[in-house]
């Protein structure tokens, strides 16, 4: 069997790494970043942090936007490389979630080529290398990874839909993991991304890309999720499970990038481009539902899994023939009773969607390439019985 | 804590044609193709540049090396035929010495520099000369790690930096030798000792422990291929892709103790660095279960990694570290068992006496690493 | 001087037999096969999409019109492209071996152009070599569940002829 791995992003990791990113940079020469980021993550107070850490290397930013919105768009990618072109900036660095660093890659590819439009440059790795702007990634959420993955997801507003962006171009030269970037996460927001982070680690290791690397790597986050999810949540002040979180997104990005995901992630982006329901509700959603459509071909994954997540003793007290069954259920109930808790509605109803639009994010979804790499075929009939199952 | 792996591996049948794509995709126009001169297996150079050939590449020039190791001279000659035919990339396909040459001579390019001695420091920016490698004798772990080596007059020259890495490893089987039995178990355990140091290291992050834990992965594998006396090609794979991965965990590995006394005794035997180090490290993974009891989560990691978690639920936790040896030791009895591989270090000269000097050798890195090397030695005697 | 590859001539006249059979297939089937149509409509009209080996000159070219396939000449720019990334890799998906879905999971293809357009192609080739190749291929390949909608004997004869 053939398989290509890559994980050739420099990482730095622990209280203080951002600092790390401001050497990197010094050392390089790169003077005059353009810092992305969003208007939530600028009023905590992170680009302040960020800016006086990385101003210890000297580093100083030349521009910064704080106005990247909840979902990342080609209209934002455009405008900010006007920004980055009228201020001579050198490199990139992009601090905030999903649609900030999906932003800042766009961007990226947009400045690197001779194009003029992003959805020239669509495709699968079909970009040749570039012109080589330095980029950085500070992750602020624990869930997308997508501060290790060659994947961007941008919208096209005007048709309300999702692009898919796939070229290793998208990956950064250097990010920095550190818990205080995600300290401030409210515990809502800890919950749905940590779903997202668990969904990309399962369907990374179902897929039918996975490798035996990408696998040890969506297990490993599988484990610190277990050890750090509960404890995130309950205590959001906890350094060291914030810390695990992050870590745990990370190797999940790393395993979909390389394995890439599946059904959960084809209907989500679905959900997302036409109906606004936000990535990581749509995993919370989808994913044990998605699972039990899975569970005749991914039993044995299933059961595996079930270890990594649930622990040894669940795994050891349960029959050998249930273990990807329970995994299911172990699944199920914790995300029945977070998004409780929390106040997350799991059904479709409750985000605005009706029955008559089930044909129609089925259609979406049966053309993401996600449903390529869900490892059991999926026909369109697959995709509108699991709709109709969490409507 | 941080982590680096610049390289892309490329594993499988296809893995060689994918290379040339790679490279092409990184505009290369010109890569130059450094082989080893030996008439055995003349057949990979014919099959790198077919490869090419199809590829609308042109390969300009092939240069062969003679003999073992690196050293300054071939180096710099591959140097100036690099710049003669301007060349734009560098594929390494070979042992160790061919691996090793093909980063030193990167550096001083990338560099722009014509001696060795003028190496400064490795250059922090990628740069534009992609590197590929490919190793024709696997489970040297040579191709992930971040160090070249060099033979001087009377020296061995170490180059460590993350920059040495190549952008590319190539596993493709058709470029790779069978190994032969005693190899084989040779490359199994050497993968297994740098991944399980990766995997318990303190300096260890997660993205190294997960590295290390694929590699650990393949080399369960490799075992049941010597089990079930499978086809060669099947074990070579599982052997060549646990060192590559064993090579990148180790990287993150920073004061090895094990490393050092290894380099002692490898040059009191004469004996390759890599075979002492397997020697070794059974024993020296015995010393530390018992000694260093802060890292408990680490070692039953080892044990879940090398018999799965069907097996591994059932361990009583308290069970867990001791049993993390024990596998490892099963692994060495059906190696030797096997191969004939030998771990005494009796069986290779050692003398008695020889075990106290080296342990006070080893004092300079404090007490404890003295009496590591007591405990170690004594019981691969 | 601009160098020439050294065609591996075998495999580059079968890729290319293989190829003038799938184009016949893939107009063919856009005419007889409800499922190939639905599919197509997704494809706005003059759509062209050209499936190649790389580094040679584009090897298949199709392009929607009025609701069907139909031959597109080379020089058309691609609205679609899928390249194999070399002759070595795109031999075993042309004769059966492995599905074009593998193609995707193993790396061997890049594309240009919209992802979403690749995967409803990448259906129709599913649904075509259904068609094409024999029972024995398929039931390895494909998963199963393509149900054929007229006999594989009419769309050999749709394929070659025209018909």
């Amino acid at each position: 069997m053939y398989f290509e791995f890559i994980d050739n992003v420099r990482m730095y990791f622990g209280e203080g790494s951002v600092e790390k990113v401001g050497e990197y940079f010094s050392r390089i020469g790169s003077e005059r970043p353009l810092l992305i980021s969003g208007p939530v993550i600028n009023k905590v107070g992170l680009v302040d942090i960020v800016t006086k850490d990385l101003s210890k290397s000297g580093v100083k930013i030349k521009a910064i936007y704080i106005d990247v919105p909840k979902d990342s768009s080609v209209e934002v990618v455009e405008e900010l490389v006007d920004i980055y072109v009228n201020n001579n900036c050198d490199s990139l660095i992009a601090l905030g979630g999903g649609s900030v660093i999906d932003t800042a890659k766009g961007v990226k590819l947009l400045l690197e080529s001779e194009k003029s439009s992003l959805f020239d440059m669509q495709g699968i790795d079909n970009l040749k290398a570039g012109k080589g702007i330095p980029f950085a990634i500070l992750p602020t959420t624990s869930g997308t990874g997508s501060e290790a993955t060659k994947v961007a997801v941008i919208s096209d507003t005007q048709n309300h839909v999702k692009h898919e962006f796939i070229s290793e171009r998208l990956l950064p030269d250097v990010t920095a993991i550190d818990p205080r970037l995600t300290l401030t996460l409210p515990v809502r927001a800890t919950v749905s991304t940590a779903f997202d982070m668990l969904t990309h680690a399962i369907e990374a290791f179902t897929s039918a890309q996975k490798n035996p690397i990408s696998d040890a790597f969506a297990l490993k986050a599988m484990e610190l999720f277990k050890e750090n999810f509960f404890i995130a949540v309950s205590d959001t002040g906890n350094k060291k499970a914030r810390q695990g979180m992050a870590e745990a997104s990370l190797l999940a990005g790393i395993a979909f990038s390389n394995s890439m995901v599946g059904l959960a992630h084809a209907i989500g982006h679905s959900l997302g481009g036409a109906y606004g329901i936000s990535h990581d509700v749509a995993m919370m959603i989808l994913l044990p539902e998605v699972m039990r459509f899975n569970l005749d071909a991914l039993d044995k994954e299933y059961a595996t899994a079930l270890y990594h997540i649930a622990g040894s003793d669940m795994y050891a007290e349960t029959p050998p023939e249930r273990r990807g069954a329970m995994a299911i259920k172990f699944i199920a109930d914790i995300i029945a009773e977070y998004s409780a808790n929390y106040g997350i509605a799991l059904k479709l109803k409750d985000h605005g969607i009706t029955s008559s639009d089930i044909e129609k994010i089925a259609d979406g979804a049966m053309r993401d390439g996600a449903v390529l790499a869900n490892k059991k075929r999926v026909r369109r009939d697959d995709v509108i019985a699991v709709l109709k199952a969490v409507m | 804590m941080e982590f680096y792996a610049k390289s892309k591996i490329l594993s499988g049948e296809d893995a060689l044609s994918n290379l040339v794509h790679e490279l092409k995709m990184k505009n290369v126009m010109r890569p130059i193709l450094i082989s080893e001169k030996v008439d055995e297996y003349p057949s990979f150079i014919r099959k790198a540049r077919e490869a090419f050939d199809n590829d609308k590449l042109k390969v300009p020039y092939i240069a062969l090396i003679k003999g073992e190791t690196a050293n300054a001279d071939t180096v710099e000659t591959i140097v100036e035929k690099c710049k003669e035919v301007n060349a734009d990339a560098i594929v390494a396909i070979g042992r160790e010495s061919v691996i090793d040459t093909a980063k030193i001579a990167r550096e001083l390019l990338r560099a722009k520099v014509k001696s060795v001695k003028d190496i400064k420091s490795i250059c922090e920016t990628d740069g534009d000369m992609p590197l590929a490698v490919a190793s024709v004798f696997v489970g040297t772990a040579t191709e992930g790690s971040n160090t070249a080596y060099m033979y001087g007059e009377n020296e061995k020259i170490k180059f460590v930096s993350p920059n040495l890495t190549p952008e590319f490893i190539v596993i493709d089987d058709k470029l790779a030798l069978n190994p032969h039995r005693r190899r084989a178990a040779s490359s199994v355990m050497y993968a297994l000792a740098l991944s399980v140091i990766a995997t318990i290291g303190k300096d260890s992050s997660f993205v190294s422990e997960a590295t290390a834990r694929a590699a650990i992965g393949f080399v369960v594998g490799a075992i049941d291929r010597l089990k079930e006396g499978t086809r060669a090609r099947k074990l070579l794979k599982n052997i060549a892709n646990a060192s590559v991965l064993a090579g990148i965990a180790y990287n993150a590995v920073k004061n090895d103790i094990l490393s050092k006394l290894s380099v002692t005794v490898s040059r009191e035997l004469r004996i390759p660095y890599s075979k002492t180090y397997s020697m070794l490290f059974p024993h020296y993974y015995e010393y530390l279960i018992n000694n260093d009891i802060n890292n408990e989560e680490r070692y039953s990691s080892v044990l879940l990694s090398l018999i799965g978690e069907e097996r591994y639920a059932f361990v009583p936790v308290s069970r867990r570290v001791s049993d993390s040896y024990k596998a490892i030791r099963n692994i060495i009895d059906f190696l030797e068992d096997k191969s004939g591989f030998r771990y005494n270090l009796s069986d290779f000269g050692m003398k008695l006496p020889a075990i106290e000097k080296i342990a006070k050798e080893m004092g300079k890195y404090g007490e404890d690493a003295a009496d590591m090397a007591r405990f170690t030695l004594s019981r691969t005697y | 001087m601009r160098h020439e590859p050294k065609y591996k001539v075998g495999k580059a006249m079968l890729a290319g037999i293989i190829f003038a059979f799938l184009k016949g297939g893939m107009k063919a089937a856009s005419r007889l096969d409800s499922n190939v149509k639905e599919l197509i409509d997704t494809f706005p009209e003059g759509y062209v999409i050209t499936l190649r080996i790389l580094p040679y000159k584009p090897c298949m070219s199709i392009k929607k019109s009025n609701g069907k396939f139909v031959g597109a000449k080379r020089e058309d720019t691609p609205d679609l492209e899928i390249a194999f990334k070399n002759i070595d890799v795109a031999i075993p998906y042309l004769i059966g071996k492995r599905s074009i879905r593998d193609a995707y999971c193993r790396s061997s293809i890049v594309t240009r152009g919209s992802v979403g357009d690749t995967v409803a192609l990448v259906e129709c080739f599913n649904i075509v070599e259904n068609y094409l190749f024999p029972n024995l291929i398929t039931s390895k390949i494909l998963d199963g569940g393509y149900k054929k909608q007229v006999s594989s004997l009419r769309m050999y004869l749709g394929a070659i002829f025209g018909v």
